[in-house]
């Protein structure tokens, strides 16, 4: 508004620099506009997180994180899933050179690993890597050494796809709070 | 509102007065129009009345120097009242932002990574966390700083320890200790478990009464016993929820307070008898005395009673779907 009236006064006087104030001022098309792609992206951003849901990719957990997020910590999800992912890949490596000393293989350093893994998972909300821990730890427990290489190699898929599925989610996030909008709440 | 239409007139003053009178008519809003009028008359009248063009006028270097000065000067006064204008509307527009801009640059210092806790507030529930995945350690912390609770989180129990100034085995020194008002602590961890952390913080004279949950990812029934009988408070099965959070803070502050007045009552209890007057028998005074009295043997500890140990070891099983 203000800027309208200052373009106006600068129009009146016939000075070259009526192109700048141009520059400042959105229309009311651009601003109908950024409402329908607000819009779109939150509805895009609804259908994922429950696609999410109903795949069996997240959890209860994850929705009790999202809980605890507010503006004091806006990234805390994002924060937590990233060190969840690092985590991940350290015990997966750890396992993966367990497995590989043929002969004799640790069961117990296995066993260990794919507890904390499993702790860590269900603190997050990853229901398909839990489930996949869970058969792995039945295999480590059982000393089944194929089923185990089996199963870490599916654990590792695993984990990759939620990381990319979560990776998406985050940055149709910021594309809506970038375009001005506001993150909806996701009822599952 | 007002302000942009005095902004107007006061640059549309500034022009008059700083135009030379001669220009003032030809220079300015007519100029468009002037321009209008030519090329019209250009455009629709006959070639014959060329006299109604303006006359060519002499180059004069003087005049010419002095527009050009003046002009500039116009220009440079219009742009620094309008700076002027728009820093005032920022301004008043920033008054209100200003103050959450602060705020915020507040918060960002308490942020995920940081173990350390801000100095101590007396009125504040301190909680020590003991976890040995990062990721629950994290969880646990905000869970608890959502609850306002003050937290320190370490990553094993000899940490837990250390913290406490209970690994050396000497005999526990009189100075100002650590005031930790809850230990919450994950059963299964590499070197010392939770089970082993609790005997430990249960033998020692200076943190015997402080109130320890043990969090474990198995819903098992003779390890919930275990930890029970030895003087767990309560045992939470993981992932964590706000909600079991939340339950935990509601006891804690009662027996935080509690602890505070000095007897060792509950809430659940009723109220002290009102102070008697010196006048009353001495048998009345008897019966109303002995009656709290016998409440406060059966309700002493703070830790366990016959009653509570029955509804806590109900509440671990509520959701056996997560084990």
């Amino acid at each position: 508004m203000i800027c309208k009236n200052l373009f106006i006064g600068i129009a009146i006087s016939n000075k070259l620099y009526i192109f700048f104030f141009s520059l400042l001022l959105p229309s009311r098309r651009v601003e109908r506009a950024m409402d329908t792609l607000i819009a779109q992206l939150q509805r895009r951003f609804c259908d994922f997180t429950i696609s999410l849901y109903h795949q069996g990719f997240l959890d209860d957990q994850f929705t009790e994180l999202k809980k605890l997020q507010d503006e004091c910590s806006p990234d805390f999800v994002a924060e937590v899933v990233t060190l969840f992912f690092e985590d991940c890949e350290k015990l997966i490596s750890n396992m993966a050179r367990a497995l590989d000393q043929t002969g004799n293989v640790d069961f117990k350093l296995v066993g260990s690993s794919v507890h904390q893994l499993k702790g860590s998972s269900s603190s997050v909300g990853a229901k398909r890597v839990k489930g996949l821990c869970v058969t792995l730890k039945e295999c480590c427990d059982s000393q089944n050494y194929e089923g185990c290489v089996r199963c870490l190699q599916q654990v590792d898929i695993e984990y990759k796809t939620l990381k990319a599925k979560l990776q998406d989610l985050f940055n149709l996030e910021q594309q809506i709070v970038q375009a001005g909008g506001r993150i909806p709440q996701v009822d599952i | 509102m007002n302000f942009e239409f005095i902004f107007l007139y006061l640059f549309r003053l500034v022009r008059y007065f700083l135009l030379p009178p001669s220009q003032k008519r030809k220079k300015g809003t007519y100029r468009f129009v002037s321009l209008i009028v030519t090329w019209n008359k250009k455009i629709f009248c006959k070639r014959n009345e060329v006299e109604n063009d303006p006359p060519i006028k002499r180059f004069d270097i003087e005049e010419y120097n002095n527009e050009n000065i003046k002009q500039s000067r116009e220009e440079l006064v219009a742009i620094s009242l309008f700076y002027l204008f728009i820093s005032y509307s920022f301004l008043t527009m920033a008054k209100d932002g200003g103050v959450s801009c602060l705020r915020r640059s507040e918060m960002i210092g308490i942020g995920i990574g940081e173990l350390e806790s801000p100095p101590l507030d007396s009125d504040q529930v301190h909680v020590l966390a003991v976890d040995d995945s990062l990721v629950d350690r994290i969880v646990i912390e905000r869970l608890l700083r959502i609850t306002s609770c003050k937290v320190t989180a370490v990553d094993s129990g000899w940490r837990a320890l250390e913290f406490l100034g209970l690994d050396d085995d000497k005999a526990a020194v009189e100075f100002d200790r650590l005031k930790v008002d809850l230990i919450i602590t994950d059963y299964c961890m590499p070197g010392m478990t939770g089970y082993e952390l609790l005997k430990k913080i249960k033998e020692s004279t200076s943190f015997k009464e402080v109130p320890v949950v043990i969090m474990s990812s198995e819903n098992v029934m003779t390890r919930i016993d275990r930890c029970l009988e030895e003087g767990a408070e309560d045992f939470l099965l993981k992932p964590v929820k706000l909600a079991d959070v939340k339950r935990l803070r509601s006891y804690l502050t009662r027996d935080v307070k509690v602890a505070a007045e000095g007897n060792k009552r509950k809430l659940t209890t009723p109220p002290p008898p009102p102070p008697l007057s010196a006048t009353s028998s001495m048998e009345s005074s008897d019966s109303t005395v002995e009656s709290p009295l016998s409440m406060v043997d059966d309700e002493d500890s703070l830790t366990m009673s016959p009653e509570s140990a029955t509804s806590l070891v109900d509440s671990p099983m509520r959701s056996p779907g997560l084990a």
